[in-house]
């Protein structure tokens, strides 16, 4: 039992009322008690406070709460089941990638080997002999070895209409938009994906946008990437295990975006995939005002989310700003905003 | 006297009566299927448990909307958590530690514990300087409550937190002890001086 001031003892009057103190503890506060009325006072008011908390109203339970909860649960289910079916795809998407890679690596320095078939041995012999007999070797090549050795932007020229596919078909048509808008505007890098400016003029700021992007969109909608590095593999394995680390501990990285949709619903579970698919998670607001979504992700994965964001709209994302020091993952607030589908086409 | 000892009796069943009257073996029904993955059921289990998650984190944040966030939070924590929840508390206890755990996880992240436990509670700002030394004793009980609100949303989060979990809750002390993970004498001490000074904030005296 603790005296406090004057003699009192405060501390104690505390374990009192719960009937916490022992046996001779006790007997010696119901002497002090006894004696002192100020000591009676203090317990007679701490008695009615403890009970005045007790019986303090609790606001009620919004209405909608258990709705949100649900919504939060069917986001971390939807990434959940196309996880496991697509594990094994995914695995040999990225070794068929790195085979990619390499195969392009060895054409980039000249010595890619065409498939040893008879046929094709036989071009090559023709091709060799002519070379000796000093005669064009375009001559003697068929056109199946010109495919064969198809040309660099031929091939950048084939894989971007391949992203533009992938982009069309699982995103919102408002991206195609919104895409040929920026083009017509002349602008460039607002939307990643110099998938929409196109082709070889494409800076090395635009590549590195599309790469991010693609894998996010890809990896959002269940589909393996095709443009995956072998160390992508490990990166997809380790979604299943990374997933609740940002609930844990996130810090904001200061950055709100808002974004026009017609369906709340729609938009919020394509938020939760974003997140989900880099191993993060969606946190569910509500609409109003000032209660955004919050887009949380691994900070490794930051840069792809953001223009995955920005691909889909969410405006006020300029430049994607350099992170404080902090926890693990960071979130990003994105405002959802109901407006009327005439605007804006619903995201599917 | 005999009217507080009933108050008592009645705080304490309701403190330990089962949400929503839910029948334990019903309960442990839905524990087992949403552990196989049956989303109803966990669904269900959401709609017995939200009344009683909500009330502990709004206890210990005092703010509507954090309270919206932590308890979807610890709803989605715990549907995760569930297949390593081996039954050996109830699910109410299971779910009561991480809405505790959470809360306070929410205050340190939002970098509002630091805030709130280094502001000295002001007593001007809770009710002007005619409250100056009234006495608890004769507060009205409209006053009472309205000035508990006040002072309760302006202590350290810390003592909050076990005010609510004792008098609002009637948990025990060793049952607050490892839900905040700390030594009961910690216990004890917050305790006694969150009472303190929340009785010397509602009578509008210096803590």
């Amino acid at each position: 039992m603790t005296d406090g001031a004057n003699g009192h003892p405060r501390e104690g009057l505390s374990e009192y009322l719960d009937d916490q103190l022992g046996v001779e503890e006790r007997t010696a506060m119901d002497r002090h008690l006894a004696s002192c009325e100020d000591c009676r006072a203090e317990l007679d008011a701490l008695r009615r406070l403890a009970g005045a908390v007790a019986d303090e109203e609790v606001p009620p339970v919004p209405l909608d709460l258990a709705a949100r909860i649900g919504r939060s649960l069917d986001a971390a289910t939807i990434v959940r089941l196309p996880r496991r079916r697509f594990v094994v795809p995914a695995t040999i998407a990225a070794t068929l990638g790195a085979i990619g890679i390499l195969v392009a690596l060895q054409w980039r320095d000249g010595h890619l080997v065409a498939p040893a078939t008879p046929e094709l041995q036989e071009q090559d012999r023709a091709i060799d002999e002519s070379k000796r007999a000093n005669l064009p070797s375009s001559s003697v090549a068929t056109e199946g070895t010109l495919t064969a050795r198809q040309t660099r932007p031929e091939k950048e020229a084939v894989r971007r209409d391949a992203l533009d596919k992938d982009v069309k078909s699982s995103d919102e048509p408002a991206l195609e938009e919104r895409s040929k808008q920026k083009k017509d505007e002349g602008v460039q890098g607002g939307v990643p994906g110099g998938v929409a400016s196109g082709g070889a003029a494409a800076t090395a700021d635009d590549k590195r946008r599309d790469l991010v992007l693609s894998k996010v969109v890809n990896e959002a909608v269940g589909v393996a990437p095709r443009e995956l590095a072998p160390a992508a593999a490990p990166t997809l394995a380790r979604k299943s295990e990374a997933v609740s680390s940002c609930m844990d501990r996130w810090s904001d990285s200061g950055l709100r975006g808002s974004w026009d949709v017609p369906n709340v619903d729609a938009a919020e579970r394509q938020l939760g995939r974003i997140a989900h698919a880099v191993s993060g998670i969606g946190l569910w607001r509500g609409v109003a005002d000032g209660r955004p979504y919050v887009v949380v992700v691994p900070r490794d994965r930051f840069e792809e989310v953001f223009y995955a964001l920005r691909a889909r709209g969410v405006t006020g994302l300029l430049e994607p700003p350099t992170l404080a020091k902090g926890t693990d993952c960071t979130g990003i607030s994105v405002a959802l905003t109901v407006v009327a589908e005439q605007t804006s086409p619903a995201p599917r | 006297m005999v009217f507080e000892a009933v108050r008592g009796i009645l705080r304490a069943m309701r403190a330990t009566r089962p949400p929503a009257d839910t029948p334990m073996d019903e309960e442990s029904e839905l524990v087992r299927k949403a552990r196989n993955g049956d989303r109803r059921a966990f669904d269900r289990l959401v709609e017995l448990h939200l009344p009683q998650v909500w009330a502990t984190v709004w206890r210990v944040l005092r703010h509507r909307e954090d309270t919206e966030d932590v308890v979807q939070e610890v709803f989605v924590t715990a549907h995760r958590a569930l297949p390593g929840f081996r039954g050996d508390a109830k699910l109410s206890t299971w779910l009561h530690r991480i809405a505790v755990t959470r809360a306070l996880n929410h205050v340190e992240k939002a970098e509002e514990k630091l805030r709130r436990a280094s502001d000295p509670i002001d007593l001007e700002a809770v009710d002007g300087p005619r409250a100056i030394g009234t006495p608890l004793g004769a507060l009205e009980a409209k006053e009472l409550m309205r000035r508990l609100a006040d002072c309760l949303a302006k202590l350290p989060v810390a003592w909050r937190a076990v005010l609510a979990l004792r008098d609002a809750e009637q948990n025990t002390y060793e049952h607050i002890a490892e839900t905040l993970h700390i030594e009961l004498g910690t216990v004890r001490s917050r305790l006694a001086r969150a009472r303190a000074s929340l009785k010397d904030c509602v009578e509008g005296r210096a803590a």
